[in-house]
């Protein structure tokens, strides 16, 4: 018995001395799934001696409902530009002074002191993008020019359509398609936009977020509701038959940033990760790996997706951003999404 | 009609054709799937479920996975501590409501102990969930233990009142009449009598704490991703031989674990 | 009083966690669940009765109240499969049970390590086996394809079946143990005399094994029905997110959705359900006999 008593006082120990010797060393990041450059990570470890561990996720929602449960213990998070407004009134960010960051010299002009962050006091622009859908081109030969084939489906589409698991970006999607203003709070409109969705969902074999590329890339649905650089990589990485639809109502366009929660232990670290990420060389590796625009200054001869091979992030369609919805505007949108679920 | 036979016990009568093509099926309905996962982790296509030919190199690349490797240490150290929380108090729970004199309330106090037994298991998880958030606590490793700390009592006291029923309480007595105190009657018989119990509840809150999901996807936050929730994760993103690799390695821990504390358990019956 | 205090020194640490950390959240759930929601996550401190009006009722495009089945039947939906489950579990394991107790010692032993076995092995991975073995191209369809015995067909994931199976292979060992408990208690003489006096195999298994396996029975049904009505994990992996169960639109609500309270009431509900099953059961057995 008291040879157990040692061993579970040395295991104590052993694990005390583990925590603790990291307390100070930590980054916590919790960013989209597969967004971050693997060989980044190694860099700023190597380079800054401070420890990352990487969570992720898929939906603005997925990223706000773990901050608002108030104890996610996270250091740096990547939300996009409407959920920045909302994460700044609900008081769940730290003002880090962005302004005055080494990162904000960096910024592209166009981006600085927007309407989700008027002041810079939150956040550091990161990756900009759009919201579509991509087809896989040895299934369907249809046309992809327009939303009505992805929310009026025909052909080989019927019954093999993929939509995001959350009504995000797919609710501003069926706005631009059916014409209604974003964030509207007319009651009669969000109908419209109901009643859109719930005839489509006969054709829509799963709504998830997660494993887009195995599901679009092997052809077990046809089309998939995607992100342009994401779906660029795939296109290009594994040489993919698939393509990034140019619908004529226009894109949803995002900007996510790098900001901090209120609640952060590490701030600081959180501070070094956001400057390093935007440093010119750094930015460069990631916008080759990650694939979407960068908000940041980078190397254009070292850039390897360029406008001539890269359609999707140099989109012909037109780009409409999202905004942050009024609560009873909200409430519209989860009740749409709510009763289609059903 | 041999006369003899009547006087026989009719040891046909107890048997039911069939029942065992049943109890065939079923045991091969449980173990296929195991089989399945540990067969394609050596399918060095990385396509899981076509067979290209075997390869060790699923279980290097599992080894060298710094995410699982976090997660295991993260399981690890929150199933410890748990553990010996959880046993700590199921031990003395345990002792009084079963050596206990005049214990008030006994039934009472028993339906408290096994009160997560008692919960679907989601119900504590949101519930712990919004209690961490009222509180304010942030630390994800200290969330994990307090929660998996709670909900692994029941399971170490079960093991520890069984033993402790299943033991008269003579040597106790006996002990006592010698005038040894309280204390050392504890110390020196009830304790090294009871161990085996222990170490069952023990080893079996381990367990518990380690597989738990449900609670640990919840409260879970950053650097406290638990082994099941980072395998959730992997299953999300799709199948791979890399996901069947660490599954095996899973299952040979677990048997590892299981297999001295089934011997134990049996010993001390 | 010496004693007296012991046992209090005792139990008190017991007590403590559990109402910290069992019986504390669970009234902060009850008192969330009669507060207002913000459309944000978290709630509001403004008492509200909507969360529970919203599980039967809804409000329309135009603003009028009506009533809305959805939850209604994703509740039935979670009894059924529960039950379903249960019933099952029962019918696998009462034979398997009554076969591993007619073995030899050796092989009784044996069996029931077998059986407990995979209950050591992670949920997780338990099911994520299932869904290698059901997913398109997996291992079940390829092996059915390579016997000839199908065309092409569609996935046979993302179903109540799917989800059903998943839901009886993690539970089954709850079912079986219970019920072996009681097999070995039975007195086989009893089925002998029964045989003797011309009793058929049905009737005798109708009428005394059965009728003397209802405590193991009763306590197997609890064990599996219980636990199932909060799945979480097998909707998600084998139903595909489609069909939901009561537990993911709990989880939901305090996730994606951001209804807290609506969560809250929803979870109060299924606690309601566990105590009148439980209720129910501690008439005829002792629940805490059947535990340990």
């Amino acid at each position: 018995m008291q040879s157990f008593t040692k061993i579970s006082l040395l295991a104590i120990g052993i694990s005390l001395a583990a925590g603790a010797n990291a307390a100070s060393d930590k980054l916590n990041i919790y960013t989209w799934a597969e967004s971050i450059d693997p060989v980044l990570i190694e860099k700023f470890q190597t380079e800054t001696g401070i420890n990352i561990t990487l969570d992720s996720y898929t939906s603005n929602e997925d990223l706000l409902a773990k901050l608002k449960s108030g104890s996610s213990d996270y250091d740096v998070v990547f939300p996009s530009q409407h959920f920045v407004k909302i994460m700044v009134q609900e008081g769940l960010l730290k003002n880090i002074d962005a302004k005055n960051m080494a990162a904000f010299k960096l910024v592209d002009e166009q981006w600085k002191n927007m309407w989700w962050d008027q002041k810079s006091e939150y956040s550091i622009p990161f990756v900009y993008g759009t919201a579509g859908y991509t087809v896989n081109r040895d299934k369907y030969k249809g046309p992809a020019n327009s939303w009505k084939e992805f929310f009026e489906p025909t052909g080989a589409a019927i019954g093999n359509i993929a939509v995001f698991s959350t009504p995000d970006e797919i609710i501003p999607a069926a706005q631009l398609y059916l014409g209604v203003e974003f964030c509207t709070e007319d009651s009669a409109q969000m109908k419209r936009i109901f009643e859109l969705l719930k005839k489509q969902k006969k054709d829509v074999a799963v709504y998830s977020s997660d494993n887009i590329s195995s599901r679009i890339a092997s052809g077990e649905v046809v089309m998939h509701n995607w992100w342009d650089g994401d779906s660029m990589r795939t296109r290009k990485n594994n040489n993919a038959p698939i393509e990034y639809a140019q619908p004529k109502e226009g894109l949803v366009g995002w900007l996510d940033s790098m900001v901090v929660p209120i609640n952060s232990r590490n701030v600081d670290n959180a501070k070094t990760f956001i400057n390093w990420m935007s440093e010119t060389d750094n930015a460069t590796i990631e916008y080759n790996y990650y694939a979407h625009s960068s908000a940041v200054k980078i190397d254009q001869s070292k850039a390897l997706h360029q406008a001539e091979n890269s359609p999707e992030i140099f989109p012909s369609a037109p780009i409409k951003f999202t905004q942050a919805c009024s609560p009873a505007a909200q409430k519209l949108v989860d009740k749409v999404w709510t009763q289609l679920l059903q | 009609m041999n006369i003899s036979a009547l006087f026989k016990p009719n040891r046909e009568a107890t048997h039911y054709p069939g029942f065992g093509a049943v109890g065939i099926l079923f045991f091969s309905f449980l173990y296929f799937p195991i089989l399945v996962i540990i067969t394609y982790s050596f399918n060095s296509n990385r396509i899981v479920s076509v067979w290209q030919g075997f390869s060790w190199k699923w279980y290097a690349s599992a080894l060298q996975n710094e995410g699982l490797l976090n997660a295991l240490q993260v399981s690890f150290t929150v199933a410890l501590f748990a553990t010996l929380i959880a046993t700590a108090i199921a031990t003395a729970a345990a002792l009084v409501l079963s050596r206990g004199k005049n214990v008030k309330h006994a039934k009472l106090s028993q339906a408290v102990v096994n009160l997560p037994l008692m919960l679907p298991e989601i119900v504590f998880a949101v519930a712990i969930l919004i209690l961490f958030s009222q509180l304010g606590i942030q630390n994800g490793m200290l969330k994990l233990i307090l929660a998996h700390s709670a909900f692994c009592i029941p399971f170490a006291f079960l093991p520890i009142r069984a033993r402790l029923q299943g033991m008269d309480n003579n040597l106790e007595q006996a002990a006592q009449d010698l005038y040894a105190t309280p204390l050392v009657t504890f110390r020196r018989i009830t304790l090294p009598l009871i161990a085996p119990g222990i170490f069952a509840g023990a080893m079996l809150s381990f367990v518990i704490s380690m597989d738990d999901f449900i609670t640990s996807n919840i409260v879970s936050g950053g650097g406290a991703t638990t082994l099941p929730v980072y395998i959730f994760s992997l299953v999300k993103q799709g199948v791979s031989p890399e996901l069947n690799a660490i599954s095996t390695l899973i299952m040979v821990a677990s048997l590892l674990i299981a297999t001295p504390c089934w011997l134990i358990a049996k010993r001390s019956r | 009083m010496k004693k007296l205090s012991l046992n209090f020194w005792g139990l008190l640490p017991a007590y403590l966690v559990m109402s910290l950390l069992m019986v504390l959240p669970l009234l902060i759930i009850f008192y969330v669940s009669f507060m207002s929601s913000d459309p944000y996550g978290g709630y509001k401190a403004v008492f509200s009765l909507d969360s529970y009006t919203q599980i039967l009722y809804s409000y329309d495009w135009d603003e009028n109240l009506v009533l809305n089945l959805q939850y209604l039947k994703i509740i039935a939906r979670t009894l059924l499969l529960s039950a379903a489950t249960a019933i099952i579990c029962l019918l696998i394991s009462f034979p398997v049970a009554y076969y591993i107790s007619r073995q030899s010692h050796t092989m009784k032993t044996l069996l029931l390590y077998l059986v407990t076995l995979p209950f050591w092995v992670s949920m997780v991975v338990r099911v994520y086996a299932w869904v290698l073995i059901l997913s398109n191209d997996g291992v079940l369809e390829n092996g059915l394809r390579f016997f000839g015995l199908i065309g092409d067909i569609d996935s046979l994931l993302y179903n109540n079946g799917a989800m059903m199976v998943g839901m009886v292979y993690t539970y089954i060992p709850l079912m079986i143990l219970p019920i072996y408990a009681s097999i070995e208690k039975l007195d086989s003489r009893l089925i002998e005399a029964a045989s003797d006096l011309y009793s058929s195999r049905m009737n005798t298994l109708r009428r005394i094994i059965l009728p003397l396996c209802k405590p193991g029975i009763v306590a197997g049904f609890v064990l599996v029905f219980v636990p199932s009505l909060g799945t979480v994990l097998e909707p998600m992996l084998l139903g595909g997110g489609k069909t939901m169960m009561l537990g993911n639109l709990i989880q939901n609500q305090f996730g994606v959705a951001r209804n807290w309270s609506f969560g809250a009431s929803l979870t109060v509900l299924l606690l309601c359900i566990v105590l009148i099953f439980l209720m129910f059961q501690a008439r005829r057995t002792n629940l805490n006999k059947e535990f340990s």
